[in-house]
């Protein structure tokens, strides 16, 4: 079940933030006006109030908008920058709202304080995972490490992280463009790493050299990417390659979209774990 | 006889190296487009076929493969598209600026073989 959120008296700008970072949890998102607010808040499950920085009472805003009695259980979350922050603070205390959320909205932030808050009204947000553009990247990567390297896989994990930080020695990842935008990473433990490349260059272990593991990860991730598009041409997700980037060493973080979650995809293969990192989000209409 | 691959992936071309070995048959490497029309450019007689990756560093596939279709002295060589677009459209977009042959990343290696026997046969019965 989708939950009704309004955006009171959000400029251009944070709207479209809001709207995109909420985008993927099942929120149905409408901008109003104090004034549509106070008039039908009722029809709402949350209310996120922007607070302005200058001018504007908003103090009465909310007042006006807590008049109508239909609308006093719904929650107002005042989302404000650090310089309306104390003044947001301070109306909180006269119950016109009871939680703050501080720009720029981070998205691990505001889902669970959201979940939270929602928690004890409704069903907390529950991220929904869009299987439509995830499938074509796990059979992309199983097919490709099994042409290519003679490795059989399987798929054993699939869940979303807030941020996009890679667990492995290495990673391949790419910039994804066109009608969605994003990034696509792979990432490998060192073990798992070298005996891919020995498999796909057929040499014997120890003979493969640093340069060989980056140049055959980043062709990896090339040759899976390219597999995906192809599954997703014509689609709300389609999108163009760019060149992959080899990235080498510890816990590393990979490109993402602001307020968009990553998609983590969990495989095993030789008894060693590797994961395939996606973020695509389909662009706006202007 | 050679045959030449285009591709920027040092990894590609090693496995086409291995697949044309075992072929008994010599690999000419370039990395972008303009190196590949200068080995064309000196070579064209011993060329028996070219691996052309469509997305490659400087010159598009599409640049090269009209680069080679408008000189004379290598307009003959056949052309086989090796690339990880696997959009239908891009293959028929190869098709219809002059490749003979495509094969779509992933791929077996025994299907890449196959596909190079398959060109050069097409090229011998052309000549």
């Amino acid at each position: 079940m989708s939950i009704e959120v309004a955006l009171i008296d959000f400029p251009k700008l944070q709207e479209q933030i809001t709207t995109r970072l909420l985008a993927p949890y099942n929120a149905h998102i409408r901008p109003v006006d104090h004034n549509e607010a106070a008039a039908c808040l009722n029809l709402f499950d949350l209310a996120l109030f922007f607070w302005p920085d200058i001018g504007a009472d908003a103090v009465a805003r909310l007042e006006q908008i807590r008049e109508n009695d239909r609308a006093k259980d719904v929650p107002i979350v005042l989302v404000s920058s650090e310089t309306g922050k104390r003044n947001a603070e301070a109306s909180m205390g006269k119950g016109v709202a009871f939680e703050f959320l501080l720009t720029p909205l981070q998205p691990h932030v505001v889902v669970r304080k959201l979940a939270t808050i929602l928690g004890s009204h409704k069903e907390p947000l529950t991220f929904w995972l869009d299987a439509d553009y995830v499938n074509p990247f796990i059979s992309a990567t199983l097919d490709t490490l099994k042409q290519m390297a003679s490795i059989e896989c399987e798929r054993t994990g699939l869940f979303a992280r807030t941020e996009a930080v890679a667990k492995g020695a290495i990673s391949g990842t790419m910039g994804l463009s066109g009608a969605a935008e994003g990034f696509v990473s792979i990432t490998f433990n060192d073990t798992l790493a070298r005996k891919i490349v020995c498999r796909m260059l057929q040499i014997e272990p120890g003979q493969e050299s640093d340069a060989d593991i980056r140049d055959t990860v980043g062709e990896l991730m090339n040759i899976i990417a390219g597999a995906a598009k192809a599954d997703l041409a014509n689609t709300a997700h389609s999108f163009q390659l760019s060149f992959p980037t080899v990235i080498m060493g510890g816990a590393h973080s990979v490109g993402q979209l602001r307020g968009v979650p990553v998609i983590v995809i969990e495989f095993v293969a030789e008894e060693e774990t590797f994961e395939v990192m996606v973020c695509l989000m389909p662009r706006k209409e202007a | 006889m050679a045959i030449l691959i285009v591709d920027d992936s040092t990894t590609m071309r090693r496995i086409v190296k291995r697949c044309l070995d075992e072929m008994g048959l010599e690999l000419l490497e370039a990395t972008d487009g303009l190196q590949a029309l200068k080995i064309i450019a000196e070579k064209h007689d011993r060329i028996q076929l070219i691996i052309l990756d469509w997305n490659v560093p400087g010159m598009t596939g599409r640049e090269v493969l009209q680069s080679v279709r408008s000189d004379p002295d290598s307009k003959g060589i056949p052309v086989m598209m090796l690339t990880s677009e696997a959009d239908q459209a891009f293959v028929l977009e190869a098709l219809r600026a002059g490749v003979q042959n495509y094969l779509t990343k992933p791929f077996d290696p025994k299907v890449l073989t196959t596909k190079i026997q398959e060109s050069l046969m097409q090229s011998a019965k052309a000549q």
